[in-house]
């Protein structure tokens, strides 16, 4: 159609205004593109951590156990039965016990509190090893693996000794001096900052435990079933609740949801600022063309084609615009959702804030081809709208324009 | 029948002491065939009454007929339907789409007033660009033509659509005097042999040598009418 032609070719006669007109929709949608794909990276990204870090998709906790707060809840060890085992076994796609405790630390004059984790032998199927790297050896009987932090801090090597100072499961206090079999790094700063990892059965002996654990950690085969399954964990484990990854990672989640908001906020305030440069861009192009519109007019053209020629030329600028937008987002969310973003390199100096945050070494964003579809789409819906008052403005010159001397 | 006709049209701007009666009281007749040049000072009036008659501008009083139809009453979609139909213009600074080229600008008259020629659209303009002499140019931008060029172009859009009438405010005067009577001799060839209807506004001594009729305006009134029996230049 002759109105289409018009209004495309007229897009580029003044090309360097209309691009400069462009440019905020182009950020606009770049920063919804890559704000969703950082926030949803890092959401994912904590959902992992917490999962192969922490919590796996369930575990058991003694009952009563605290949400909140540094967790000390070897009083409440409980007995894993044959028959809970067996329904683990029969149930579970891997489940590891683990006795959590909260130990003094001490090396020589210096003392810290860590946290002390002893793990089975079956631990890795529950929380992969992947990103360990251990200076060392892994600690077998009556040895110790050290967090990267406790191990500086204390300034502890492989081969010196470290002495743990903890209340038993009864209460009374015990401590004992384990030689340290290595240091571990793994780039979450829940693990590195205040950890100490040993055999459960080490652990066991300093607590007393006497075959009781703290945590059962499960993994099953789809971890949006975690809620439901967690149900029966806790019924086939007595005295026990299931704290799922959810329970444990929604709160975060949550906190972050604002900062996603904020990018919204951010992408929507840029296509505003869009939306009045090209109202303005297209008010101008239309003043600048009054004698070119009347003789439109004089032709025959209706309001409604000139109002559509205006239109369109908005509606140009918000596909062009868009289009590189979600170029350039879509560029950058596939390209670190692929590479990753080493987030250790970042966090080097501040991951002592962290210590309760789970968080993987590396974070991907999400690439994600809703979003920037979405986001296009409100880009040329923005630059459509903001060209439809000055495209009326067009629609109003009157044809007798066509023959006033310019 | 009249091609068109103004009544005592009248069109009026400003009010008070500012007004200006640019058209005070117009009676004008224009029959098929006529090449009719208007004539008279700077401010006379020349324009106001062509865009009345050319359906640009409507009449603060009194009443415009277009082809026996008064336009009065009609509404702005269809005065322009009207317009596009049976009117074609040509302007002192030659008005083309500056991002269509010769032959598309010819087209966009033709799909603008609706119609449909034997042989297609395209065919239709490259013929009218052809009767102007400028078959070999059809892909050229506006900026890519002389300024006799161009207004040869708006002559093939005005007449591409077989208007009744051709309305023509100051045609030659951007233009330099050679291209100028070529576009006239040109003008005249079109209403000599097809009996295209012209009507012109002027003060080109040029223009009134080849005009059978000129009426002579003062302050938006006609002074005088008056028949040329020769026909100017031969
Ligand atoms: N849009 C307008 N607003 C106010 N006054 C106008 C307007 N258009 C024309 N006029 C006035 O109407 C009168 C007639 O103007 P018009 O343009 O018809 O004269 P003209 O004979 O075509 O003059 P020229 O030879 O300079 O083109 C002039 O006094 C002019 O100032
Ligand atoms: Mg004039």
């Amino acid at each position: 159609m002759v109105i289409f032609r018009i209004a495309t070719r007229n897009l580029f006669r003044q090309a360097r205004r209309n691009a400069l007109s462009m440019v905020s929709i182009v950020m606009g949608v770049f920063v919804i593109i890559a704000g969703h794909g950082f926030q949803n990276g890092l959401n994912e990204n904590m959902i992992r951590a917490q999962i192969d870090s922490a919590s796996g998709h369930v575990m058991t906790v003694p009952e009563g156990y605290p949400t909140t707060g540094f967790r000390q809840p070897i009083a409440d060890a409980y007995p894993l039965t044959d028959a809970s085992r067996a329904w683990l076994d029969a149930n579970t796609a891997a489940w590891t016990p683990r006795i959590l405790a909260a130990p003094r630390a001490i090396a020589g004059r210096d003392a810290m509190k860590v946290r002390l984790y002893g793990v089975g032998e079956r631990d890795e199927a529950v929380f992969p090893r992947d990103n360990w790297s251990v200076e060392g050896e892994l600690p077998g009987e009556g040895e110790v693996l050290v967090g990267s932090s406790p191990a500086r801090l204390l300034g502890v090597q492989p081969g010196d000794l470290l002495t743990l100072e903890v209340r038993t499961v009864d209460g009374a206090l015990n401590a004992m001096r384990y030689p340290v079999s290595g240091i571990l790094t793994t780039g979450n700063p829940m693990i590195d900052n205040v950890s100490v990892f040993a055999t459960l059965s080490s652990v066991d002996t300093l607590v007393a435990a006497d075959g009781r654990v703290t945590h059962v950690a499960t993994r099953i085969g789809d971890r949006r079933d975690a809620e439901a399954f967690g149900a029966e964990l806790a019924a086939a484990v007595p005295s026990t609740q299931a704290r799922t990854w959810e329970d444990e990672v929604g709160p975060m989640l949550e906190a972050q949801q604002v900062r996603e908001t904020m990018f919204d906020i951010m992408g929507l305030a840029l296509l505003l600022m869009a939306a009045t440069g090209i109202a303005n861009t297209v008010l101008m192009a239309a003043y600048e063309r009054t004698r070119e519109i009347g003789t439109l007019r004089s032709m025959g053209l209706q309001r409604g084609g000139v109002l559509a020629m205006f239109a369109l030329e908005g509606l140009w600028m918000g596909v062009v615009g868009g289009l590189v937008g979600v170029g350039l987002g879509g560029g950058l969310t596939y390209h670190y959702s692929v590479n990753g973003i080493d987030l250790l390199a970042m966090m080097a100096g501040k991951a002592e804030a962290m210590d309760n945050v789970p968080i993987a070494a590396t974070l991907y964003l999400q690439f994600s081809p809703t979003t920037m579809a979405v986001a296009f789409a409100v880009g040329v819906f923005v630059a459509m709208g903001a060209s439809i008052y000055p495209a009326l403005a067009a629609s109003r010159i009157a044809p007798a324009e066509a023959v006033r001397a310019s | 029948m009249a091609i068109c006709e103004l009544r005592k049209a009248s069109r009026h701007y400003g009010h008070g002491p500012t007004l200006v009666k640019a058209a005070d009281e117009l009676d004008l007749v224009i029959e098929q065939g006529e090449f009719t040049v208007l004539s008279g000072p700077s401010g006379s009036g020349k324009t106001t009454a062509l865009n009345l008659i050319g359906l640009l501008d409507q009449p603060t009083e009194g009443a415009v007929f277009v082809q026996g139809q008064q336009t009065n009453l009609l509404g702005d979609r269809a005065l322009t339907h009207l317009r596009a139909e049976a009117i074609g213009f040509i302007f002192q600074s030659f008005n083309l789409v500056p991002v269509l080229s010769a032959v598309e600008n010819v087209e966009l008259a033709l799909t603008l007033s609706g119609a449909t020629p034997d042989g297609g659209v395209r065919q239709a303009a490259s013929e009218a660009l052809a009767a102007v002499g400028l078959g070999e140019l059809l892909h050229r931008r506006p900026t890519e033509l002389s300024g006799g060029q161009q207004q040869r172009v708006a002559v093939a859009r005005a007449l591409v659509k077989k208007p009744a009438l051709v309305i023509a405010d100051e045609p030659t005067a951007n233009l330099d005097s050679k291209s100028g009577t070529g576009v006239l001799d040109l003008m005249r060839e079109l209403n000599e042999n097809l009996g295209v209807t012209f009507l012109f506004s002027t003060h080109d001594p040029m223009v009134m040598e080849r005009a059978r009729r000129v009426i002579h305006i003062k302050d938006g009134r006609i002074a005088r009418d008056e028949c040329i029996a020769s026909s100017g230049t031969a």
